[in-house]
């Protein structure tokens, strides 16, 4: 176990590498030289640019300029926002707890809804139920997940008016930062009603944003159940006199998880995706939507830096994902 | 000598596409599917025909108008109008060719360089195949969207970039499905005996090997589709793909966001027709994979 | 005497596209307590559907339909499924085929165990620990304590299997139900489990149903034997008159099928056709298509199953029954003349032949060398046979590897028709390469299925020939008839073949270069009994016409027996013993040729069989002195530390120190 731990930690070297390269080639092939960039549509002038090219290593050859990039970033030196000339590492950590709190929320929302939906559509295979689920689980993945935004915002502005549709929290409340988690933070502060407003801002975005991960776990629980409940060791626990409750939430499910545990792990890169648009249709005051307003700005630095965490932060999840697949699959447990 | 006549009666089994068809066919879904890409497709062909109005023709009389079913709407304009006047039914059929165009050019380019990209490295093995597939785990550790975004930040937004950059991102997909394919493809036992035959490397690649892995990659290559409309549209949501007053869909309900307090159907109807045309492509690619592959119709 | 199980009219019906499929017709049997029922039949013969049935476990769109089934007096059909659960895995338990799959993967061995004495006993805590370690050393697990720990995947087959039964008498059943509990498995362990079947039985007193498709197994456990075929039940008749009194054609023709029934020289008797399937399914008796006996009568009208002589038999025309019926036409035997072999000329010479591989073992760990092969020598003649025997992991497959030029040995030399085969030039390749061809075991991976027939048999033609498109086309019809396939076959797909049809595609394709050298490697393992016989007859009658040599590559020592000339033993990547089959057969020398002789049923006789202890080593950590010396009844000091070289003695090499002790003895 320890030694497969260690071969997957070994492994994401490269791929960090990798994206390192792919963010300091970024900033390259943006035409015009990174002061220029970084200056913006201000300009610069001339004596000033050829000061900062020299200050920034610039007029050095690629390897030692990458070299130099590498050792800032290790440093945790992202560079400055060209907007708010703010380190954009500390933008990023002022924003990331409101998407972390978006995200997990979408997750057990995903979660809880499509393996209870998998398990109940494929033990009741070919029921109304099951034709149900497959059918709100083809139209949930093959949804334009702003639009469904949008759709909800609609019916929820006009027409009904259970849940506001915008930001994190209702303006009048003001929550003193400890943890940068909105939800810790009014508990923390003892502000109930602070508290029930996010908990009330949270439920679109986070419908929206688990929507697709929901029929996406719902779907492979489903066909990884059916798979499992034809094979041969389930027969072996009905042979055995065990209770239905039991070949099902026991032999069956246990295996099915394997799967289904590689999947939920995947859905953490089409939540950032997700997080990008449904932050931006919510006024979400997150990294997604940071980022969007960055693009739009051309601040690059802002780009570079939210994409080279964003990966290393999906990189640390997908190595999680395969310790915990190694956890519940105790043929790559006891592997050599 | 005639060996001895106890010949076991072959099973009258129906051809190959014969029996690809009666098993798809079985399933309403992948019919619909069909149903849907082929209208879909036909009304992207004969748009210019079919649409009552130019998509780029505005009329400074009719700013939303709503369709022709709600009060104030009218049969000059079925679907309405959006904030410049211009024929709702009209852009849409319009963007269904955009859509189609980009998610069949799309696939056709990450299908051809995934699966030549895919044979070298099942083939060949060794470092070219470390080199490529850490390349693929690379793009696939990014988030599709944030990757797109990147590749369209570095080229500029337009479409022929989004084009381009949702290409970049689906790309790994083939590759690993063709590889994985040529991989067990290769241990079976008829590639050996081709090998005994005496078959070389391109025979093995072109004759045993990719015909066995087609049907993963047609598959794979149906349901791209969708997921290239998806994020194509996501991109012009954003801004980053096709621009105005292109009629992509995507890019129409970026525009039209604004007006969703006030004209539902500025907004919902080009999101309605993502839905539809990706809804069909994805019921397509389920009743292919369940035709094709009879391991997996047993589900 | 009242029976402990009577199954009246069972009838089990899959739905399916054009209408439904029989799986089990109007079966009827009893079990008495405390005896074993053999159940034999070909695949597709209902045998295990049966037995899944009585236990409840037909798959949900399957239809159960009896008149009675009645476990000791208690009607199961009247049982809530609740009280139905409490039998089954209590006084009904079953064991299945492939104890790799039967297990569940994510559990331990104790957790699985446990399961059962905990749902049937309520046993927990410290009892049901000490009943666990318990059960699993009766049924010889060594420590079992630490074994309770393990996963299926970290134990072998038999070990699996050993837990399948540890959880079947885990509650004392009065029935175990064995549904092919050995084929999965190699030889020396299939006799280990059948054993251990025997004696649980006896000491405890239940009653054991053996499903199985292997006659001989059978006909050494069983008391009574139930023969199926197609759904139904044949022949149902004491074990003791099986062989001699059969009064089923179908019955008769399975027995003469087998090859360790024939006198090893000559044909098989063959059964011509295949089992009838949904589409095909006869009028009349179900048989009657493959009969040799049938007539109008038998192709008009489904016989019932009648006593007759205190058997009871499925049959209008009951063989040994005085009675006027057609002669059979021409399914018994016609010995064939053995083609003179070109004498002295030697098609395949290998000396030392070694595969040895580098397995990596973790990322730091030096790699391992793993000994697929380590020095195996041979001659095979031209026209000759050459059957290569070992359980799983002897390096036979390796062998076969090497032959057919698909590997490179890591030392030794191969000369194949005179030419050196382990380097050679370009030219002397392709000439190597029309010199041997092979054919695999298994007949569904080993035809490409998106080609057509034709076009999988030309290929060796279309790559190695300058032939045109029309003479390719005549030379592959010609060979298509030799091996008994028809002209109309050509454009058709594999899939629409049988297993033993596709065994004759790939034997077409084999030939179509007239090799020297065929390699089969395990061609008729996957076969059922009756086409078998069909490939069997088929591989002598080409290697006659054409001169062939074989490399036959094969665990079924029956099988062998049939169809070598010379046999090579091999036991972990080396060969133990090597000679001519009459010799090997009538005086084996090494302890385990004698071992994989007494372990395979129905080559001994009906003497007791005697099973061999212990498991194969890991080829990966081999004993240190001779390879078996682990396993052997005669270890001696010296074995544990020198592995012994191979020497003449008595007519065949054999490689082991205690072989003139063993050969006076």
């Amino acid at each position: 176990m320890l030694r497969f731990l260690v071969g997957r930690a070994v492994l994401l070297v490269p791929t960090f590498v990798g994206l390192t390269l792919l963010t300091f080639v970024l900033v390259r092939l943006i035409p015009g030289d990174p002061i220029e960039t970084m200056a913006g549509e201000r300009g610069i002038d001339p004596a000033r640019h050829a000061e900062l090219l020299h200050q920034y290593g610039f007029d050095k050859p690629l390897l030692v300029q990458y070299g130099i990039y590498i050792g800032r970033v290790l440093h945790g030196d992202l560079g400055l926002s060209i907007v708010t000339q703010k380190p954009v590492l500390h933008e990023f950590m002022a924003l990331f707890p409101a998407t972390v709190e978006l995200s997990v929320a979408a997750v057990i929302f995903a979660v809880v809804l499509g393996l209870t939906a998998g398990i109940i559509a494929a033990v009741w295979r070919n029921s109304i139920f099951d034709h149900g689920v497959m059918t709100l689980s083809l139209t949930g993945y093959s949804m334009p997940i702003f639009w469904w935004g949008l759709l909800l915002i609609l019916l929820f502005a006009n027409v009904v008016n259970w849940a506001p549709v915008s930001g994190q929290v209702a303006i009048q409340y003001y929550v003193e930062p400890v943890t940068g988690f909105l939800m810790i933070d009014s508990l923390l502060a003892n502000d109930t009603a602070a508290f029930r407003s996010t908990l009330a801002h949270l439920v679109l975005p986070m419908i929206v944003l688990g929507t697709q991960p929901l029929a996406i776990i719902a779907r492979m629980t489903r066909s990884a159940m059916l798979e499992v409940l034809g094979e041969d060791y389930i027969r072996t626990a009905r042979a055995k006199g065990m209770s239905p409750l039991r070949v099902v939430g026991l032999h069956a499910l246990r295996n099915a998880l394997i799967p289904v545990v590689t999947v939920i792990g995947l859905q953490i890169g089409v939540l950032f995706t997700g997080a990008m648009l449904t932050e931006t249709i919510f006024s979400w005051p997150g990294v997604g939507k940071w980022l969007v307003e960055a693009i739009g700005r051309r601040d690059y630095p802002v780009l570079q830096g939210g994409v080279l965490i964003l990966g290393s932060i999906v990189m640390a999840v997908n190595l999680a994902v395969d310790l915990t697949y190694g956890l519940v699959n105790p043929r790559i447990r006891h592997a050599r | 000598m005639t060996a001895h006549s106890s010949v076991e009666t072959a099973d009258a089994a129906p051809h190959p596409l014969r029996a690809f068809w009666h098993s798809f066919s079985a399933s309403n879904g992948a019919l619909a599917g069909l149903g849907v890409v082929c209208s879909i497709a036909l009304l992207a062909v004969f748009a210019d025909v079919v649409a009552p109005h130019s998509p780029y023709a505005t009329d400074s009389q009719a700013f939303l108008r709503p369709p022709f079913w709600e009060e104030g709407g009218s049969l000059v304009y079925p679907l309405g109008t959006d904030a410049i006047g211009r024929d709702m039914l009209s852009r849409l059929l319009h963007g269904a060719r955009l859509s189609l165009l980009i998610g069949v050019v799309v696939v056709a380019i990450s299908l051809a360089a995934g699966v030549l990209l895919g044979l070298v490295c099942g083939f060949l093995r060794g470092a070219v195949e470390t080199v490529v597939m850490r390349v693929m785990d690379i793009l696939l550790t990014l988030p599709s969207l944030l990757l797109a975004i990147v590749i369209v930040a570095i080229l500029g937004p337009g479409m022929m970039n989004a084009i381009l950059a949702v290409t970049v991102v689906v790309l790994p997909h083939y590759v690993r499905i063709t590889r994985a394919a040529v991989i067990a493809e290769l241990s079976k036992d008829y590639v050996v005996a081709s090998r005994v035959n005496g078959a070389g490397t391109l025979r093995l690649m072109f004759s045993a090997v990719l015909p066995n892995c087609a049907a993963p990659l047609i598959v794979q290559a149906s349901l791209g589709i969708s997921t290239a409309i998806l994020d194509a549209a996501a991109l012009g949501f954003l801004g980053l793909g096709a621009q105005a007053p292109l009629p992509e869909w995507g890019t129409m309900l970026a525009d039209s966001r604004e007006f969703v307090m006030r004209a539902w159907w500025v907004v919902t109807l080009p999101g309605l027709m993502i839905l539809a045309t990706v809804m069909a492509f994805n019921l397509l690619g389920d009743g292919l994979r369940d035709a094709l592959d009879p391991k997996l119709k047993r589900q | 005497m009242t029976s402990l199980l009577e199954i009246d009219r069972l009838s089990v019906t899959f739905p399916t596209a054009r209408g439904g499929f029989r799986a089990v017709d109007d079966v009827s049997l009893r079990v008495d307590e405390g005896e074993v029922l053999g159940i034999v039949g070909e695949s597709g013969s209902g045998k295990s559907v049966t037995m899944l049935a009585l236990m409840g476990l037909i798959p949900s769109p399957g239809e159960v339909r009896a008149q009675r089934i009645a476990f000791a007096g208690q009607d199961l059909a009247r049982l809530s499924p609740r009280q139905r659960r409490r039998l089954t895995g209590k006084d009904v338990a079953m064991i299945f085929q492939d104890p790799a799959t039967s297990l569940n993967p994510s559990f331990t061995v104790g957790f699985q165990l446990a399961e059962v004495l905990h749902a049937h006993e309520k046993l927990s805590g410290k009892a049901l620990r000490h009943r666990a370690i318990a059960l699993l050393e009766q049924v010889g697990i060594p420590a079992p304590e630490t074994r309770l720990r393990a996963f299926p995947h970290q134990l072998s087959g038999g070990m699996n299997q050993r837990v399948m039964i540890a959880m079947a008498i885990a509650c004392n059943p009065r029935l175990l139900i064995a549904d092919e509990p050995t084929t999965a498995l190699d030889v020396t362990i299939q006799a280990q489990i059948l054993d251990l079947l025997l004696t649980l039985r006896r000491e405890r007193g239940m009653a054991l149903v053996l499903i199985s498709h292997n006659m001989s197994v059978v006909a050494e456990t069983a008391q009574r034997v139930v023969v199926m075929y197609a759904g139904q039940v044949m022949e149902q008749r004491e074990t003791a008159s099986l062989f001699t009194a059969q009064q089923h054609p179908y019955t008769a023709a399975l027995l003469a099928a087998l090859p360790e029934r024939s006198a090893g020289e000559g044909r098989l008797a063959t059964i011509p056709g295949v089992v009838p399937g949904q589409s095909d399914r006869p009028r009349g008796c179900l048989f009657s298509p493959r009969c040799s006996h049938a007539d109008d009568l038998c192709r008009a009208q489904q016989p019932d199953l009648r006593e007759l002589h205190g058997s009871r038999v499925r049959c209008h025309y009951p063989l040994g029954v005085a009675a006027p019926r057609p002669e059979p036409a021409s399914a018994v035997a016609h010995p064939a003349d053995r083609a003179p072999s070109a004498a002295g000329e030697a098609v395949a010479v290998a000396d030392g032949l070694a595969r040895h591989y580098r397995v990596r073992q973790g990322l730091f760990a030096p790699p391992a060398v793993l000994k697929a092969l380590d020095g195996v020598s041979f001659t095979l003649q031209a026209a000759r046979t050459l059957a290569v025997v070992g359980e799983s992991g002897c390096g036979k497959s390796t062998l076969a590897r090497l032959v057919t030029l698909i590997d490179k040995p890591t030392a030794g030399t191969l000369r194949i028709a005179g030419q050196d085969a382990i380097a050679p030039s370009p030219p002397v390749r392709r000439q190597l390469r029309r010199a041997v061809h092979t054919v695999f075991q298994n007949p569904y991976g080993s035809l490409n299925p998106r080609k057509t027939i034709g076009a999988i048999i030309e290929e060796p033609l279309a790559v190695n020939t300058g032939l045109g498109r029309v003479q390719r086309r005549d030379a592959v019809r010609e060979m298509m008839a030799k091996v008994g396939l028809r002209p109309e076959h050509y454009d058709r797909y594999p899939h629409m073949f049988s297993g033993g049809q596709r065994q004759r595609i790939a034997i077409a394709r084999s030939l179509m270069l007239r090799p020297k050298l065929v390699v089969a490697d395990e061609p008729v393992s996957a076969l059922d009994v009756s086409i078998q016989a069909q490939v069997l007859n088929l591989l002598k009658d080409l290697q006659q016409e054409f001169g062939l040599s074989y490399l036959f590559i094969s665990h079924d020592l029956a099988v062998v027996r049939h169809i070598a000339d010379e046999i090579l033993v091999m036991y972990l990547g080396r060969g133990v013993e090597q000679g001519t089959k009459e010799r090997i057969f009538a005086q084996p020398l090494h302890p385990y040729t004698r071992a994989l002789l007494a372990a395979t049923p129905g080559m001994t006789g009906n003497g007791p069989r005697r099973a061999l202890t212990g498991e194969l080593p890991s080829p990966l950590n081999p004993p240190k002195g001779c390879a078996f010396s682990t396993r052997c009844p005669h270890v001696a000091e010296r074995c544990r530390i020198e592995p012994p070289a191979p020497r003449s003695i008595a007519g065949r090499l054999v490689a082991c120190h205690e072989a003139e002790r063993l050969a006076d003895a």
